[in-house]
């Protein structure tokens, strides 16, 4: 037993150890982007300590013991947590010494990481939430409002929620007349992570500006209009049955991709999963914004970024910080975009990889960002508990009919008590 | 009550019934990525054998499943060990403050494990483990479930070999190790199956105390295929089904043990 | 005579062994003491480190400045690759100089506790002296209860002088600290550094008066201390101050500045008290030797009657690996947790403030905790069903032929199949629309069920699951329970003329009562532990349909952080399976049997 019962790598007290969530194919590309660092600081050693699953379970713990890994992914609802807890160091004064220049990002995707001056961790990449169109659906429904859309992100004039609902109604239907809808329109956004996009570009919020407060916002008038608007889709039979689950439905993608879904909502990260259909000209995909209001001009639609940290406890902490600076660089990202499962945070580096994509999707996705904003969970504590709050609005509709207006006032009250503190 | 034939239509059903969820992962381990929950499919178009190859490459499994099996082997031979002692001592040794001792063990099986994990952690990392065997293993060693196992079974087993033994003269141990022992082969191999088990399924301690690739476990890759943006389902369930076979294995190989009577009749 | 022999052997050796564990005890609770304030002054030396590099940096390159930092422990020096630096503690300026070392001396060793030394010693040979009288004098008397509250008493007092020497010890550092980095800041601000940066330099948390204004800015702190902060009076210009809030003491200063006159500065440094306070450590390695002194001690008495001492020795032998082990991984991280119950604890703040039962109070009216235990309760009703189906299961495949072998295996694969990867099969199967079960049903005209989308159907659902993936544990352990009835119980009667109906209820049954008793109570605890099936498939809902009591804990802990409640909900649920199991023990096990002499 003594034989085995010893570690089988000696541990490296001079490594420097990453935490990061990335699997599979992404892990490989970030062991490359690894690899190129160990080449530019010879004798240096990076370990990256990947869980896909678990990955805060890890992290926190770690730190708590105060063994923290050297440089550390930060995920954007995840920024109150560790960065009020002191948990990031402040990488402002380096900027120069890492070669960091602010007007080279994403401004949105920047300003999750930053507190006042201070900057508590490198963007790595990013998504905003956009909408999957699947043209051969539509055009086999015979719904022609892409008809003369030229480019991926051509959509007619006002794209709002009537001519979503209409385009929706215009798929949906029994192709085997079995009396259940084979096709439908869409699937519905149960979660808070997808749905405040729709509250945005109904003019309204979920807290107030200062993120004290939600009542009078999650229960406002604006708000109950997107949860109306959004049950109503499933209440009309345009979505298959909410799951009710984080996940939600684990078929969307496969029914979207064999055209049984018209409409799919996700972020960049569902791409890699239709990529190789779309290349081969199987899947004619067109990325869209999120519907609004007919009352607003546009729609507004949610950012989800994660950025390189150090914490402060760190064994190595100019090192680590040297190592988050190479992980967030140019020559980094674009290794990195390879994966294509996010957007890289730099503004140039975004437009290689749009440039390089003769499909148009990736442009179509950086054409969205304009409009978008980062996730109330970059700035409001415990917003967890806030999401898993807020997904009772519309399940009580849904499951039990209540007025949504008084569930959301009795979710707003629940959340108040959250946010407030 | 039924005949022979009605018993075995009857087993066959309950067999095809609960296998059936364990088939459809098999068959589903052979789709592609997005044929998986394409409507009404219940049967690849085309199997894709190369999943498999595929899936394994993907992340070092040959590593994990030396990891898995190192684990699980160690958590066996210590739980057997500590369990069959234990619940000897509870079964047959009269002691003051017995059922009490016992009470107290069986409540530890009643407080949830997630809330003990931290407190454990930082013990293993105080003692520099984390990232090593002996991190995994030491928190592992003990099983209130088998000593309880263990008590029952011995509480079961009659006595008079017992007393046979110490009339000639045995100590307590040379009774334990030389009669009782041997008598509990069905419970010992129930348990060590068990303890198997239950560190080869085993996903949050691993998860917590393993940092390197090299140290991960074989439940904690097939997680590892879940991720937060990306969902590789035939590569989870091909590494699913494979990671199925070493305990299949071993169930085939311990059920003789504990399906098989006593041969009480000899020795009395 | 020979027994006799033995026995006062037995006897006299008691006493020395308690005398050893009172001291190793002792050693336990100083070393504790010892080597936090030790790890604290490491600390401290690598932070100077720090700063000294950042100064070193900030002056652009002045070994002079640095060295006025803490004079005469700071050294700088080019190093030509990045080997060892100078000095014990070495750190290197980073990717802009690279190469460039500095070295600090690490602070003196910490000492040790006087008057807890007096005290350990004064024990030890209190202990020593008992334990010599005693083994002169074999035949026992009867006082072992008055040194155990004297051994108790001196183990206690021993640990809270050792507390209190600690406490001073990491006091006086973090005013150091505290000291040195008002120096620090001195220094970078007349290096020409913004106050912001100079502040910066002194290390994290830090607060500059501009944020200060604004409390809800206070990025690197709790907002409560960013509070407490302002509202503190702002008296002297560069005395250190002290701030409480959260239940912990924060060490500060306030300095103004002088060229080039800006804005008021504050530091705020996290005191030493709350990150690397030894209370836990002492406490539990107090409560620990204590509780083992306790035991032999407790052995002593029974030295009169030698059957029962042996006895009682050779059952702790048995037990002792088993015990040990649960004591430092169980129990341990148990008591821990009860602790951490008293607290509003979140795993990565460093201030734990101490709120006694308010957990535990405001558990009492939360309605979405009771439901959850309501669920877990109507849940367990799912255990009864998988026993009866394992039972019947485990009679059908009696014997060995290479049928029932197979088909064994066949009804074990649900239990041995990866949680993560099957719940997917089964969300498959049972979903609304296109789940092969709801087709099945239509196909036979029956209607769909919403199987896991509905709040009055999905915790049914999961108890159908979890019968499903329980039998094949059930069966076999019934299976180990069906071999050890001795096989001539059947034919003796089959002789007599008994049915199978009979059989099974004169000789199966009743030989099979500690089995069934066995997994009666394990099925039921475990059942009471469910997690991962609900957080696979339901993840509580819906509408807290099947939030059971692990999930409800896992998401308090994991999800919201909020460890101080998960930890009491855990006691919490603990008094209920404990209530439920020893109500078992009470009504359905006979007490008596079993109970003979070894």
């Amino acid at each position: 037993m003594s034989a085995v019962a010893c570690s089988p790598t000696p541990p490296d007290p001079d490594a420097l150890r990453v935490a990061l969530w990335a699997g599979g194919h992404e892990l490989e590309i970030e062991q490359q982007v690894v690899e190129r660092y160990e080449a530019l600081r010879p004798g240096t050693r990076v370990l990256l300590e990947s869980a896909p699953n678990g990955y805060e379970e890890r992290l926190l713990t770690s730190i708590a013991a105060g063994r923290p890994p050297d440089v550390y992914l930060l995920d954007s609802p995840d920024i109150p947590t560790f960065v009020d807890r002191g948990l990031a160091v402040d990488l402002a004064p380096f900027r120069d010494a890492l070669g960091f220049r602010a007007d080279s990002l994403f401004p949105q995707v920047l300003d999750a990481f930053r507190r006042g001056e201070s900057l508590f961790a490198l963007p790595k990449d990013f998504t905003p939430m956009v909408l999957y169109a699947n043209r051969g659906t539509l055009a086999a429904a015979g719904f022609d409002l892409l008809a003369d859309a030229r480019s991926n992100t051509g959509t007619p004039n006002g794209w709002t929620w009537n001519d979503f609902r209409r385009a929706a109604r215009a798929v949906t239907r029994d192709t085997d007349g079995d009396g259940q809808p084979d096709v439908y329109g869409f699937d519905f956004p149960r979660n808070l992570y997808q749905w405040v996009p729709f509250v945005w570009s109904a003019g309204g919020d979920i807290l107030a500006p200062d993120g004290g407060t939600a009542t009078g916002f999650m229960d406002g008038q604006p708000a109950v209009a997107a949860y109306a608007f959004l049950t109503g889709l499933a209440e009309d039979g345009l979505t298959p049955g909410a799951q009710f689950v984080q996940q939600g439905d684990p078929a969307r993608e496969a029914r979207f991709a064999s055209g049984g879904q018209a409409f799919l909502l996700s972020g960049h990260w569902t791409l890699p999963v239709f990529r190789d259909l779309v290349d081969a000209g199987g899947l004619d995909l067109a990325i869209l914004p999120i519907p609004h209001h007919p009352s607003q001009p546009a729609a507004t639609s949610v950012l989800y970024a994660s950025g390189w940290a150090v914490p402060p406890n760190a064994a190595n902490l100019r090192r680590a910080i040297d190592l988050a600076g190479f992980l967030a660089s140019p020559e980094a990202q674009r290794i990195r975009a390879r994966s294509g499962l996010a957007i890289p945070s730099r503004i140039d580096v975004a437009a290689e990889m749009a440039a390089a994509d003769p499909t148009g999707v990736e442009a179509a996705f950086i054409a969205l960002v304009e409009g978008s904003r980062v996730t109330w969970g970059a700035y409001v504590r415990d917003f967890s508990r806030v999401e898993a709050l807020a997904v009772e609005i519309m399940d009580r509709r849904l499951l039990n009919g209540e007025d949504l207006a008084l569930s959301a006032g009795d979710v707003a009250r629940r959340v108040d008590e959250v946010v407030g503190r | 009550m039924l005949d022979r034939a009605g018993r075995a239509a009857l087993l066959t059903l309950a067999c095809a019934a609960m296998a059936a969820p364990f088939l459809w992962m098999a068959a589903t381990s052979l789709m592609g990525q997005l044929e998986v929950f394409s409507s009404g499919r219940v049967l690849p178009a085309v199997p894709l054998w190369s999943n498999y190859p595929e899936a394994l490459t993907a992340q070092p499994f040959a590593r994990y499943f030396l990891n898995s099996l190192v684990f699980a082997t160690a958590v066996v031979t210590g739980q057997v060990a500590t369990a069959t002692a234990a619940g000897y001592a509870f079964a047959r040794i009269d002691f003051p403050g017995r059922d009490r001792v016992f009470m107290l063990f069986l409540s530890t099986m009643m407080v949830p494990v997630v809330i003990v994990l931290i407190p454990r952690f930082l013990m293993i990392d105080a003692i520099g483990w984390i990232d090593s065997y002996q991190g995994l293993v030491s928190t592992e060693l003990v099983s209130v479930w088998g000593i309880f196992l263990m008590r029952q079974y011995f509480r079961t087993v009659p006595r008079d070999l017992e007393d046979a033994a110490r009339v000639d003269g045995a100590g307590p141990f040379r009774v334990f190790w030389s009669v009782a022992l041997p008598l509990a082969k069905p419970a010992v191999a129930t348990l060590a199956l068990f303890a198997f088990i239950d560190a080869w399924k085993n996903l949050l301690w691993p998860l917590l105390v393993t940092r390197s690739m090299e140290m991960r476990v074989v439940e904690v890759g097939i997680a590892a295929f879940h991720s937060t943006y990306e969902i590789n389902w035939p590569y989870q369930m091909a590494a699913g089904v494979v990671a199925v076979l070493p305990i299949a294995l071993l169930f085939l190989f311990t059920q003789r043990y504990f399906v098989r009577g006593i041969q009480l009749e000899g020795i009395r | 005579m020979k027994e006799g022999g033995r026995r006062r052997s037995l006897a006299a050796w008691l006493p020395g062994i308690a005398a050893v564990m009172f001291v190793a005890g002792v050693a336990v609770i100083l070393a504790v003491a010892v080597g936090t304030v030790g790890g604290a002054r490491e600390a401290a030396t690598m932070d100077d480190a720090r700063v000294a590099a950042s100064l070193w940096e900030l002056t652009g390159g002045s070994a002079d400045v640095v060295a006025r930092l803490r004079p005469g422990g700071i050294t700088v020096e080019a190093v030509e690759d990045g080997g060892a630096g100078p000095g014990a503690y070495a750190y290197e300026t980073g990717a802009l100089e690279p190469g460039v070392w500095i070295g600090v001396a690490p602070r003196q060793g910490a000492g040790w506790p006087a008057s807890a030394t007096a005290l350990a010693l004064l024990g030890a040979l209190f202990m020593a002296a008992w334990a010599a009288t005693r083994l002169r004098s074999p035949p026992p008397r009867r006082y072992p209860a008055a040194i155990a509250l004297v051994a108790t008493g001196l183990l206690v007092m021993v640990a809270a002088a050792a507390q209190r020497w600690a406490e001073r010890e990491l006091t006086d550092l973090s005013a150091a600290r505290v000291a040195q980095g008002i120096g620090a800041v001195e220094i970078a601000i007349r290096a020409g550094a913004a106050p912001d940066r100079a502040a910066r330099v002194a290390g994290l948390p830090w607060a500059t008066s501009a944020a200060l204004e604004r409390p809800d800015q206070l990025w690197t702190m709790p907002r409560e201390v960013g509070e407490a902060i302002v509202s503190s009076p702002q008296s002297g210009d560069t005395a250190p101050y002290t701030v409480e809030a959260r239940g912990a003491t924060y060490h500060g200063a306030r300095l103004i500045p002088s060229p080039p006159a800006q804005d008021a500065l504050h530091l705020v440094f996290l005191g030493y008290e709350e990150t690397a306070s030894p209370d836990v450590a002492l406490a539990a390695s107090a409560a620990g030797s204590t509780l083992l002194v306790a035991l032999v001690l407790f052995l002593l008495p029974l030295s009169a009657r030698p059957r029962t001492l042996r006895r009682t020795l050779s059952a702790w032998g048995f037990l002792a690996p088993a015990a040990t082990l649960l004591l430092v991984f169980t129990f341990g991280p148990l008591l821990f947790s009860l602790w951490i119950s008293l607290h509003e604890w979140h795993l990565v703040d460093p201030a734990h403030p101490f709120t006694g039962l308010d957990n535990y109070r405001s558990l009492l009216v939360d309605g979405d905790w009771w439901s959850a235990i309501r669920n877990t309760a109507i849940f367990t009703l799912h255990v009864p069903l998988a026993m009866a189906v394992a039972l019947a299961l485990a009679l059908l495949t009696r014997g060995s032929r290479r049928a029932a072998r197979w088909a064994r295996l066949a009804l074990f694969l649900p239990g041995i199949t990866s949680v993560v990867a099957i719940a997917v099969v089964w969300k498959w199967l049972l979903n609304d629309g296109y789940g092969l079960v709801n087709r099945l049903l239509e196909g036979a005209g029956l209607g769909s069920v919403p199987w896991l989308t509905s709040p009055d159907t999905a915790l049914g659902s999961l108890m159908l699951i979890s019968v499903w993936m329980v039998v094949g544990y059930q069966m076999v352990v019934f299976q180990a329970g069906l071999a050890a009835i001795p096989r001539d119980w059947y034919d003796a009667a089959r002789v007599d003329g008994a049915g199978p109906l009979q059989r099974l209820r004169h000789i199966t049954l009743p030989g099979l009562r500690h089995t069934l008793f066995f997994v009666l109570v394990t099925s039921v605890i475990g059942s009471f532990q469910v997690f991962g099936l609900v957080y696979v498939m339901t993840e509580g809902g819906p509408l807290g349909a099947t939030d059971v009591a692990v999930y409800h804990i896992y998401r308090e802990a994991w999800e919201f952080l909020r460890f101080g409640s998960a930890a009491a909900m855990s006691w919490m649920l603990f008094a209920i399976v404990f209530v439920a199991t020893w109500l078992h023990f009470r009504f359905l096990e006979g007490r008596r049997e079993g109970r003979v002499h070894a």
